[in-house]
């Protein structure tokens, strides 16, 4: 079973849904237009924790939301979303953290093993999870724990693609990388690796030291459902139309992400609703 | 290795760094570590990933 009809879908948001609970604080000391993680910040869901070696996420995993899991063939779908944010002209998204590994240090300018590779994860239904079989619906990032220091350094990431065959991406990393501060990887992939998409990623290398260790990772995501917010604490509502009705595979570990506006992520706050059917 | 010096970029860089460059800067990063800033190049580099030519 699957939702296909109207009255099945209006079914399973009154009658067998799951709530998505967002309420989460402002993280300072970011920069605009950019990517900030929301999987440190406190509030619901709770703050996640700093990976160290690559672990898989799922729905059980604290810092992603929770949500009643299904027996095939039925079947969960992002159906409602709410939010208020509490700067204006921001985009939330809420992404299924797929793997995540941390612990790369800031002042190493050797090659920092990530060992994040697809083609052997097969664990929490991430066959499902990642979508496409080429891994074209993986978003990669450089997710940031600690803060790493001032010098501008370049970080060249080693990366498997989905024919087998290797590259690196470069990435420019401006002075100190905050917290939180995610940069995605995607839109890197050179000329050479055109029409390709990133597999795995094996290890990354910084051109010189930032002047500061901190803890920064790599991180896969898959994303799920957005919604924009032009307008401060004004509550903006996403339909299943406007999401797109997006399956939400058992063990997602969804979390949110927002694309800022100004140098906080400002709060978040919001709800909404897993339909199962 | 000094300020002047024509140096190459050093694997894995060099895919994206494949010009000869002249270094011109060097600094001492919080940490102590010096690092090398290349002529039109952004960003630092340290020792380990430049070859005087």
């Amino acid at each position: 079973m699957a939702i296909t009809t109207r009255d099945q879908l209006i079914d399973g948001l009154g009658n067998n849904s799951s709530r998505i609970v967002l309420d989460k604080a402002s993280i300072a000391s970011q920069a605009a237009n950019t990517y900030v993680s929301l999987w440190r910040a406190t509030g619901q869901p709770g703050q996640g924790a700093i990976p160290a070696t690559a672990a898989n996420c799922n729905h059980t995993t604290v810092g992603g939301v929770g949500f009643t899991q299904q027996t095939l063939p039925a079947t969960s779908y992002g159906a409602y979303l709410e939010v208020v944010t509490g700067n204006a002209a921001m985009t939330v998204e809420l992404h299924d953290r797929l793997v995540h590994m941390g612990g790369l240090n800031g002042t190493l300018t050797t090659a920092q093993t990530v060992g994040i590779d697809f083609l052997s994860i097969t664990a929490d239904n991430m066959v499902e999870r990642i979508g496409d079989s080429n891994y074209s619906d993986i978003n990669w990032w450089l997710e940031w724990y600690t803060a790493t220091g001032s010098t501008a350094v370049t970080a060249t990431v080693a990366v498997t693609y989905n024919d087998g065959t290797t590259g690196t991406l470069s990435a420019s990393l401006a002075a100190t990388r905050p917290a939180s501060f995610a940069l995605p990887l995607n839109g890197l992939i050179p000329a050479a690796g055109a029409g390709k998409f990133i597999r795995a990623v094996t290890s990354v290398t910084l051109s010189a030291t930032t002047g500061t260790a901190g803890s920064f990772g790599v991180t896969a995501t898959r994303p799920r459902m957005v919604i924009g917010c032009p307008i401060a604490n004004f509550k903006f509502v996403s339909d299943w139309a406007q999401l797109g009705l997006p399956e939400i595979f058992n063990s997602s570990c969804l979390f949110p992400m927002v694309l800022t506006s100004t140098t906080s992520s400002g709060t978040v706050r919001g709800g909404g609703k897993i339909a199962h059917g | 290795m000094n300020v002047g010096d024509t140096v190459k970029v050093l694997p894995p860089f060099d895919e994206h760094f494949p010009d000869n460059y002249v270094i011109e800067q060097s600094q001492i990063a919080e940490d102590g570590q010096v690092v090398y800033y290349l002529e039109g190049v952004f960003g630092a580099f340290s020792a380990d990933h430049l070859e005087v030519i």
